[in-house]
């Protein structure tokens, strides 16, 4: 009876350990400003491809999930983009915003010399447009979608003398969705009209090819943690025999409020490390 | 062997989303092509017109040397695109712009403005949202509308037809208006219809076929709300047109024509049936051309021009306009005095 007791102590003294030690699961915000170059082409507007400056801001909040901190972390990202294209001839043009919003899970698994692999799902809402300001009825090519995204990320955390940072590979392909694209030449003036037959399509692979790759490295200084990157975006989409494609390099610099937690010595359950 | 099976179908399936945009360089041969196959995907009228554009373009091309200067090249594409023939086309560089001035330089004028300003409204009319409009007698009542491109406020509207209410009929002058914004029809036929009623049709190209095209969609125009607007129903109302009236014009008047109570004055209208688009070539100049084609409430293109009604048909001579004589808005007139 005695022996009993004494596992039954030791139990419960084990089980309250173990919520004692469970460790909280802090939300890495990321704010990023982006800055670099693109092309883009709209046979909508123009079948010449454009080329010009691309300026964004976006933002990412990770956290382990509560069910299962260690395997499963769940994201949500903003981003916007302003465009600002000139023509080969440099006579004309082309100004765009878009905007886009994705949340999702990833599955992770921690491997040995402080590599993290994830790979997950998320789903991402696109608007925008692209406006070509020399055209008369055809001046607008709206941008705008929703999918089912695969994302997977490669990470290593290791430090440079006393600053402990993460090399990170993140990959984003939007995958099955729908999109919309205007009638081959259709007007805007059709469509508010009230014919919008054949303008939302169903997207995927064959006829909506996107990715959005961003290589950076997060620098964690303590209280604060710093991000240098470089991004690649490609969106392209081909309906109604109008092809879109815009590619886009961007120089990335964001800022981590509280930092990673490395540094510090944090017990924390990061979704990054 | 499975896995190839796999690896070529994942392959195919990926490879439908790689698609050839034609690139053309920036140098003479280049941007006629361009020019050429621009117009070729997307131009609306090749078949209405009986045009054998690729045979035009051989023939056209033929004058393009590896060292046409530019100013020579632009002619070239300039008589090229005047074989089409349209109102609607444009050629635009920094330095010129070309445009087919046939479709109205062939014809007479048949109105002068300065004639009807001075003998008709004695520089004394009223004017708003781009409309010059007065009582010309005690029972007619007169508007001139030279251009789609101004904005027709509803309420400027509504002080113009509650000033010419007591009328027993109305003059719509619309000769020389070239067109402009198609929304600004809608706001005049709302005020002249008791019905929402379909004033026409509108095709889109589907593809770079010349014969791909959408199903017509009916273009609806919405009767005002006759509490909340003025209204000019049930009286007799004439529409003035000449060659001149083109595009959005050329519209309004299809439109007009098929309601009861309306006649069309003067000459055929110059055509413009087709809503255009714009492109560019690589070397900056950018195009338009007609694209979408607008048909009347039978469905009848109206690239062509609109007739007068029957029995309506006015032309003014030269020598009678600079005597301030207009024989078309004196044959209006007289029809409304006539009338009751």
């Amino acid at each position: 009876m005695k022996k009993f007791l004494l596992a039954l102590v030791l139990t419960m003294i084990s089980i309250a350990t173990s919520h004692a030690e469970e460790l909280s699961r802090p939300v890495v915000q990321e704010y990023r400003l982006e800055a670099g170059r693109g092309t883009a082409l709209s046979t909508y507007l123009s079948p010449l491809t454009y080329d010009g400056k691309v300026f964004g801001a976006s933002a990412q909040w990770t956290k382990a999930s509560p069910w299962a901190p260690e395997t499963l972390i769940m994201q949500f990202a903003a981003k916007a983009n302003m465009r600002d294209y000139l023509n080969p001839a440099r006579t004309a043009s082309m100004i765009g915003i878009d905007g886009m919003f994705t949340w999702g899970m990833q599955w992770r698994r921690r491997l040995p010399c402080s590599l993290q692999v994830t790979a997950g799902g998320s789903i991402d809402v696109d608007a925008g447009c692209l406006y070509l300001t020399r055209n008369g009825n055809n001046p607008v090519s709206v941008l705008a979608s929703a999918s089912l995204d695969i994302n997977a990320s490669l990470s290593w955390r290791f430090s440079i003398g006393k600053i402990p940072m993460i090399l990170a590979n993140e990959i984003r392909i939007p995958s099955l969705g729908c999109f919309f694209s205007p009638q081959y030449g259709e007007t805007y003036y059709e469509i508010w009209l009230g014919n919008r037959e054949g303008l939302a399509h169903c997207g995927w692979w064959g006829n909506r090819f996107c990715i959005d790759n961003l290589l950076s490295l997060r620098l964690d200084f303590g209280r604060t943690a710093m991000q240098l990157g470089y991004r690649y975006d490609y969106r392209s989409s081909w309906a109604n025999s109008l092809d879109t494609r815009l590619h886009t390099h961007s120089f990335v610099i964001g800022i981590i409020p509280h930092g990673l937690g490395i540094k510090r010595r944090a017990r924390i359950n990061s979704p990054l490390y | 062997m499975k896995y190839k099976i796999y690896g070529m179908l994942i392959l195919s399936l990926l490879m439908t989303a790689c698609h050839e945009v034609p690139e053309y360089q920036d140098d003479p041969y280049g941007n006629f092509d361009a020019l050429a196959a621009i117009v070729s995907d997307r131009y609306c009228f090749f078949e209405e017109k009986g045009i054998d554009w690729d045979e035009v373009c051989r023939q056209y091309r033929a004058e393009v040397k590896p060292d046409t200067k530019m100013l020579e090249l632009f002619d070239i594409c300039s008589r090229l695109l005047d074989e089409l023939q349209d109102g609607h086309v444009n050629l635009s560089s920094r330095f010129n712009t070309s445009y087919y001035r046939k479709w109205w330089s062939d014809y007479p004028q048949d109105f002068n403005l300065r004639t009807l300003q001075q003998y008709y409204l004695d520089f004394d009319y009223m004017q708003t949202s781009g409309i010059s409009y007065k009582m010309l007698t005690d029972e007619i009542g007169y508007m001139y509308y030279p251009s789609f491109s101004s904005g027709i406020s509803p309420s400027s509207l509504d002080y113009i037809l509650a000033i010419l209410h007591e009328s027993k009929g109305l003059i719509i002058d619309i000769r020389d208006n070239g067109g402009g914004m198609l929304t600004n029809i809608n706001t005049l036929v709302g005020r002249f219809i008791e019905e929402n009623a379909t004033g026409g049709y509108i095709r889109h190209k589907t593809g770079p076929a010349h014969n791909a095209f959408s199903d017509p969609f009916p273009i609806e125009y919405e009767a005002a709300d006759p509490d909340k607007r003025v209204k000019y129903l049930g009286k007799p109302i004439l529409v003035l047109t000449n060659r001149s009236c083109y595009s959005a014009a050329n519209n309004f008047v299809a439109v007009m024509k098929t309601l009861p109570n309306v006649r069309i004055v003067g000459a055929r209208t110059g055509g413009g049936g087709g809503l255009p688009f714009s492109s560019e070539l690589p070397n900056g100049w950018s195009v338009r051309f007609s694209s979408c084609p607008i048909s009347d409430r039978h469905d009848r293109s109206t690239e062509a021009g609109i007739d007068p009604s029957p029995g309506c048909e006015v032309h003014c001579k030269d020598a009678d306009l600079a005597a301030g004589h207009d024989a078309i808005l004196d044959f209006a007139i007289n029809l409304l005095q006539t009338a009751g």
